[in-house]
């Protein structure tokens, strides 16, 4: 355990103080000694372990995990659970920095990357949501909604008093928390939006982010009727101030890992520094991850500077569509191991908020400022969702796009051929397209995966 | 007497649209599932056209620009306007797409992208019950007003719109009359029929076919008993009976069942609440669509309201069953099949759950299925 913790960027202090925490949630995750030994090998083989800045980005999610876990046990009486339901993060981490009864948690991408990634252990919470009405098969109901249905029936978090989704672009997870609502008695609140833009608006998105914004500011309200926390506009225009921080942080380590050759850093991480801004951190924990992330931008920088990456240099620049795979690192690291440098994905892009018109409407209102996620490219309609891929396939100087398409999101899976047609007849670049999971390992075929990424791998360099 | 009814009224029908269009009327398309207002577009003096039309061939031929787990209902959407032969599709100046389901709304999507025909994405917000919700639909449906009017170069008045409530209002009423007529133990009108005249008042000049309804009705009302059923009374349910998916029917038939009412969100009208006309029509159209009328299912926290309408319905039209008959890779039905059942169960109500991808491949299993369930229920308790 100690050196599992000291793997996971701990100091010595924190293993000291941490172990008894850590081993309290992990008996309750039912994770043993040799899970450990396996996920020091996982750890080893996937991840850039000898970066400090990994560590850290490790440790922080293992330290989310167990205080997910530990919430209730440790003086939260009320508790909210947010899943994709973006922006609620903000206001959460004024919930978690603000209130000591209340606290707000977003656990689905830190059990993916924790009991996924790096235990290896995830099946079984799908499993056991599919034992229920995700059930497994031709529907194709999505892993993460799956999980979140999974880990509350396996008891893994503590019950919530109240469910946040949106369905910005999914039926299934407000569906989910309505029939949680009914079978498990947790009320649900659902952020409200309209996916009704069309392209002769775009970038404008003002009338999605106005509803979304109205919605959000009743959020607020709701979780006061239901915790007795007041969440004031103050405290998120601090917490806003504070994630500026963080963003930018995070844009530095993004852009060397988009610019540089080689790839600075295996594409496995992509997945653990896209969906580290979900966490509802604290304010110090803010400054923790800004450290990681400083570090990590020093080390990268340094290795860049000595030649140093996860690809061989001149690698074909690959753009993926949609995120990483969010349980499971096998698949970027097969790319790397191809000598395929996955570089960005699409969910990192968004319209353009800086150009005139587009972006936040009044800078006093931080629920307009939340909002902008909508701008985002997995949240566009097609026509948009184009525009954005194209731009940034020319401005990474992409080579081939990674066209692989979550079954489980009918949104996403029905832009699939349409950008495979548009990439190919704006760019004349390679298009891999293929059906996968975002969130179950279980997609996984090695020997297909392989085969397809090599064939993509050889039509690049023709194309090139 | 309906089958030849329809056919007689549908039979001119493109060609009347085309000779309308040739004269300058505009031509409006739409999707069903009860939540664009047929009323604003025929105040403008434009032809409406619910376009529900679902079948095998249209499903598959969107395959080549949309995966499988798009619905066979939406996909088949997208392959009439690829496949070009149907003249109700081939006549649009306008294409309202509700952005109701991801499905849908990917249709909408999609045929904005391939630019087949001029759309307009009606923005239904997800829920109903904060003010600034009916205010986003209200302000939709006025943008929807200002669309209609340059398409059609008319203006579009609040008394021309309450006309267009006043006839639809009848056409609604006369389908719930004749559907009512279903609760008693004689059945007049086969659920075939039934659905047919149904999708007809899709297609059809809306004046005739609620003249033509209004006769039906009476016909029917005057001549009751006419057939004395015996059959189990069964109820469909689901996420849509599009016009052309008729095997459930024929094959519910055939295997000694009744269907007596039709509870799906698309592919049928919407006919059970009318339009109460009170000051703004925009704000009448938008409180009876958005909150008024039972919810789709793709609105928040709609199941507890919709369960009990379907309970209410199984109780006022005697249903000894439920058929769930679920589009393949309709997630979010397929999630409410699970508490439905439980909460039917809890009834002594059984319910059965069909899927369809309109092909014919699993046609024995699904024949099979529904025998199975129809001997059940007839030497069940509720029988």
């Amino acid at each position: 355990m100690i050196e599992f913790l000291k793997m996971c960027g701990y100091d010595e202090h924190e293993v000291e103080s941490e172990k008894p925490r850590v081993r309290k949630a992990f008996t309750r995750l039912g994770i043993t000694d040799e899970d450990i030994k396996h996920a020091m090998e996982r750890l080893a083989r996937y991840y850039d372990m000898e970066l400090q800045g990994v560590r850290k980005l490790i440790g922080i999610y293992l330290k989310e995990l167990v205080n997910i876990i530990l919430m209730r046990d440790e003086g939260r009486k009320k508790i909210i659970h947010a899943c994709m339901a973006p922006g609620s993060e903000v206001l959460g981490s004024a919930i978690m920095s603000y209130s000591s009864e209340t606290g707000l948690i977003n656990p689905n991408f830190i059990f993916m990357v924790i009991m996924g990634g790096v235990f290896g252990k995830f099946v079984p919470i799908l499993e056991a949501a599919e034992k229920q009405w995700l059930r497994s098969g031709v529907v194709s109901h999505c892993g993460m909604v799956k999980t979140r249905l999974g880990i509350l029936s396996l008891n893994l978090i503590p019950m919530p008093d109240l469910t946040v989704t949106t369905g910005f672009t999914c039926e299934t997870s407000p569906k989910t928390n309505e029939l949680i609502q009914e079978l498990y008695g947790i009320p649900a609140y659902y952020i409200d939006c309209c996916q009704d833009r069309e392209f002769a608006e775009y970038p404008d998105a003002a009338r999605s982010t106005d509803l979304a914004a109205k919605s959000m500011r009743r959020l607020s309200k709701r979780i006061m009727e239901q915790t007795g926390f007041e969440i004031t506009d103050d405290m998120l225009r601090e917490i806003l101030s504070e994630r500026k921080a963080f963003g930018q942080a995070m844009e530095r380590v993004i852009g060397l890992i988009r610019h540089s050759d080689p790839l600075p850093i295996s594409s496995t991480h992509l997945n653990i520094l896209n969906v580290l801004g979900s966490i509802p951190f604290k304010k110090k924990e803010l400054s923790d991850a800004v450290d990681a992330l400083n570090t990590l931008h020093d080390e990268l920088l340094d290795r860049t500077g000595k030649g140093v990456g996860a690809t061989k240099k001149g690698a074909p620049r690959v753009l993926v569509v949609l995120p990483n795979h969010h349980s499971d690192p096998r698949l970027e690291y097969l790319a790397n191991q191809t000598g395929i440098a996955i570089v960005a994905s699409d969910f990192e892009f968004s319209s353009g908020q800086d150009i005139s018109g587009a972006g936040i409407k009044d800078p006093k209102d931080p629920y307009d400022i939340i909002v902008q996620h909508l701008h985002g490219s997995l949240v566009q309609p097609l026509c948009g969702r184009i525009s954005i891929i194209l731009n940034a396939c020319r401005h990474l100087n992409i080579n081939g796009v990674l066209n692989h398409y979550h079954v489980g999101c009918r949104y996403v899976a029905g832009d699939a051929m349409t950008i495979k047609n548009a990439v190919m007849k704006e760019l004349n670049i390679p298009v891999l397209t293929m059906e996968w999971e975002n969130f179950d390992p279980r997609v996984y075929n090695h020997e297909q995966y392989r085969s397809k990424l090599e064939t993509f791998k050889s039509m690049i360099q023709i194309v090139k | 007497m309906i089958k030849q009814f329809v056919t007689e009224l549908l039979h001119n029908r493109p060609e009347q649209i085309k000779k309308a269009k040739e004269n300058g009327t505009a031509v409006i398309g739409y999707f069903p599932g009860g939540y664009v207002p047929e009323e604003i577009i025929h105040a403008s003096g434009a032809i409406p056209l619910c376009l529900c039309d679902g079948a095998d061939s249209s499903a598959r031929e969107a395959l080549s620009i949309l995966p499988n787990v798009i619905c066979p209902f939406a996909r088949a959407q997208v392959g009439e306007m690829l496949l070009k032969t149907n003249p109700y599709y081939n006549m649009l100046d306008l294409l309202i797409v509700p952005s109701t389901c991801q499905h849908l709304k990917k249709v909408g999507d999609i045929l904005e992208y391939y630019d087949n025909v001029k759309i307009f994405k009606l923005g239904i917000p997800y829920q109903n019950d904060n003010d600034f919700e009916i205010e986003y639909f209200t302000d939709r449906l006025k943008a929807l007003k200002a669309v209609v009017e340059s398409v059609t170069g008319g203006r579009i008045t609040d008394e021309k719109i309450n006309e267009s409530i006043d006839l639809y209002n009848r056409l609604r009423l006369c389908l719930k009359g004749i559907s009512l007529l279903r609760r008693d133990r004689y059945v007049p009108i086969n659920t075939f029929d039934f659905t047919s005249l149904n999708h007809a008042s899709f297609y059809a000049d809306p004046v005739s076919i609620t003249e033509a309804l209004e006769a039906v009705y009476k016909k029917l009302s005057a001549s009751r008993p006419v057939i004395e059923s015996r059959k189990p009374r069964l109820l469909l349910t689901g996420p849509n009976l599009s016009r052309g998916d008729y095997s459930l029917l024929k094959t519910v038939e055939e295997s000694g069942g009744e269907i007596v009412m039709e509870n799906t969100f698309e592919g049928i009208r919407y006919y059970w609440h009318n339009i109460e006309k009170t000051g703004n029509p925009f704000e009448s159209i938008a409180r009876a669509y958005l909150t008024e009328r039972i919810p789709g299912a793709f609105i928040r926290s709609s199941i507890k309201r919709r369960l009990e309408f379907l309970l209410k319905l199984i109780e006022d039209f005697n249903v000894s069953g439920v058929i769930w008959y679920d589009l393949l890779c309709c997630e979010f039905y397929d999630e409410e099949s699970y508490l439905f059942e439980k909460k039917l169960h809890e009834q002594d109500v059984p319910m059965l759950m069909v899927e369809s991808n309109y092909d014919t491949y699993g046609a024995g299993q699904f024949k099979t299925k529904i025998e199975a369930f129809i001997e059940m229920i007839k030497g069940g308790p509720l029988q």
